[in-house]
């Protein structure tokens, strides 16, 4: 049986902030979004 | 073409193969071959990733696409930094931690057998056909546009990529790989500073996207809520994210890149570099294509960008005439009007010349649908050949080469990943499952250099014959989408949902197939309206339903097998 990947422990030799990392991508989505949605509207015809 | 663009052209293919090669001509078994002995960096990693997804007709249709309808096509790929996620923190943990060589491996000790072969097949299937693809398309635009023939083209690329995949398996996979995107971004940008050197002196850059933007090019968001709408913020962040998540997270010509890294760190880092350069990347793509439209504003581009088959009638070709002479005329307007414009242009100026930029349009839609009515081969979508048409007419000599190249690394890029996994699934799901189950290194490492081979014949052999069938392009990128709802659905299953067992999945995943097949076929027949990024969802979304249901039932019937007993 195959554990849960939602209980698998961080390994121990691995400290880095892994939930950081996926923040930081998000939140370069959502940026990115909001350059393009402002380029967007200015360059409208 | 010029001696110093063939130089250019050889001498960066030669280099990136051989070296490939050379690196990794010590791989004498089959882990070594199929995961490269886990030796990867994240830059290797993320740059393999992207250069197995990007292929020749991504550079060559891209640009074509931006050209004609602006740059919404970016949104995409908004789907895939979270598709990024999810699998960096679901997936990879567990096939780090099993140690699978392929994706579908999992699917035997998370399920069963039954599963494992059915999903395998599906890939086995649908990216069999692509390989064959992935060779033709570029060479059919390159054989028209520089006369080169068209067979010799197919067999030199997938001849290349059998060489160094056989020899090197995924590590040289993945290293010629990380230098043919590097060729492929260098190029681009060169290009992309070549298009705007094409400007007229008087004419600036910001001059450039300000037109662009008039004429409706530069709308790369739509918020729009219609699912039937292809490209909108909306179906990217959705659809988007399930076809990448199925893609990148279950399709082995992924899945084998980041399995090969020498740590799940590394893996994980280089799937973040995938989700944050990606959109980037997509844009500038896009923008050169934006930027190619406003320099034919100035250079008078062909009427069609593809040739007809056939010979004419004189009365066929005087109709055609008549069109192009119409066209001429406009084009000459619009470039003095576009000339003209003052410094700091007001709506009311652009006014005239979108209204010209439309009548260009309808005379360039009518003079495609007269030349259909001809010649019954003509294809009327041209936008794949309109790119390559600006390099060779407008670029320097050496560049044309260069961007030559990026067009042949990112065929040879994408081929050689797609043989790669083809070869290992082959091997892993299916040699060593039914034929040999007793491990002989030596005989197992030949088997798969023998599939390698296998695969690339049959790549080489579907290119050479996809002439023949009309709509086979469309067929393959249909089955694509066909089948990765349903693998997606089993994987989302074995991930997420514990409880589900074995048979309820394989059921779950058969009626989910024959559901987006029938959606599919609503879809040719007119019935109803949907985006092919939409088949993921609800394909994945009813294997999940199903197999619950059928778990759900299973669960019932045994626990009153109990209470009878």
């Amino acid at each position: 049986m195959i554990e849960d990947p939602l209980d698998s422990k961080k390994p121990k030799d691995d400290p880095t902030n892994w939930n950081g990392w996926y923040m930081g991508l998000i939140a370069a989505l959502a940026l990115q979004i909001i350059v393009y949605l402002l380029i967007t509207n200015m360059y409208k015809p | 073409m010029n001696w110093l663009d063939w130089a250019v052209l050889f001498l960066t293919l030669l280099t990136i193969v051989l070296y490939g090669s050379w690196k990794t001509r010590k791989n004498n078994n089959l882990e070594g071959y199929l995961k490269g002995n886990n030796s990867e960096n994240w830059m290797t990693i993320g740059l393999s990733i992207m250069a197995t997804q990007a292929s020749a007709i991504t550079f060559l249709s891209t640009p074509g696409q931006a050209y004609e309808e602006g740059m919404g096509f970016a949104q995409f790929y908004f789907g895939l930094p979270l598709a990024m996620i999810i699998i960096s923190a679901f997936f990879l943990p567990i096939y780090y931690r099993l140690k699978v060589y392929t994706a579908y491996e999992y699917l035997e000790r998370r399920f069963d057998g039954r599963v494992r072969a059915f999903t395998a097949l599906l890939f086995l299937l649908s990216r069999g056909l692509a390989a064959g693809i992935t060779i033709y398309a570029p060479s059919i635009i390159l054989s028209t546009l520089l006369g080169w023939n068209l067979e010799l083209t197919c067999v030199m690329i997938g001849g290349f990529v059998i060489f160094y995949t056989v020899s090197g398996g995924s590590r040289a996979v993945s290293l010629t790989q990380k230098w043919q995107m590097m060729i492929i971004m260098g190029g681009m940008i060169t290009a992309a500073f070549f298009v705007v050197q094409s400007f007229p002196d008087t004419f600036a850059f910001s001059d450039g996207v300000n037109l662009a933007g008039s004429l409706g090019k530069m709308e790369i968001i739509d918020l729009s809520p219609e699912l039937d709408n292809r490209y909108t913020l909306l179906s990217g962040l959705t659809g988007g994210l399930f076809l990448s998540l199925s893609y990148f997270g279950t399709d082995q010509s992924q899945v084998q890149r980041y399995l090969g890294g020498k740590s799940l760190k590394a893996s994980r880092i280089g799937l973040m570099f995938n989700g944050l350069v990606k959109i980037p990347m997509q844009i500038l793509i896009l923008f050169i294509g934006v930027m190619v439209f406003i320099s034919f504003q100035f250079n008078k581009p062909p009427i069609v960008f593809n040739h007809h088959t056939v010979d004419l009638t004189p009365t066929e070709q005087a109709e055609l005439d008549e069109i192009e002479k119409a066209y001429d005329v406009n084009f000459e307007e619009k470039r003095l009007a576009i000339i003209n414009l003052p410094e700091y242009p007001t709506d009311r100026d652009y006014a005239p010349i979108q209204s010209m930029q439309r009548y260009q349009d309808t005379l360039r839609a009518n003079y495609k649908q007269k030349l259909a009515s001809f010649d019954e081969d003509y294809e009327d979508k041209d936008g794949d050949y309109i790119f390559l048409t600006f390099v060779l007419d407008h670029l320097p000599v050496g560049l044309i080469g260069l961007l030559l190249a990026v067009i042949f690394s990112a065929a040879m890029s994408s081929t050689a990943g797609e043989l790669n996994a083809l070869a290992s699934t082959t091997t892993i799901d299916f040699y060593k499952k039914f034929i040999a189950k007793s491990d002989d290194d030596k005989r197992d490492l030949n088997v798969g250099k023998l599939l390698t081979v296998a695969w690339g014949v049959m790549a080489i052999f579907i290119a050479l014959i996809a002439g023949l069938f009309d709509n086979l392009i469309e067929l393959v990128n249909i089955l694509g989408s066909l089948f990765y709802g349903t693998i997606l659905g089993v994987f989302l299953l074995a991930f997420f949902f514990k409880w589900v067992k074995g048979t309820a999945a394989f059921i779950g995943g058969i009626v989910g197939q024959i559901v987006v097949l029938g959606i599919h076929l609503m879809v040719v027949w007119g019935k109803i309206e949907l985006s092919y990024l939409m088949y993921n969802i609800i394909g994945s979304g009813v294997v999940l339903l199903v197999a619950m249901f059928i778990q759900a039932m299973i669960g019932s019937k045994k626990n009153k097998e109990l209470i009878d007993t």
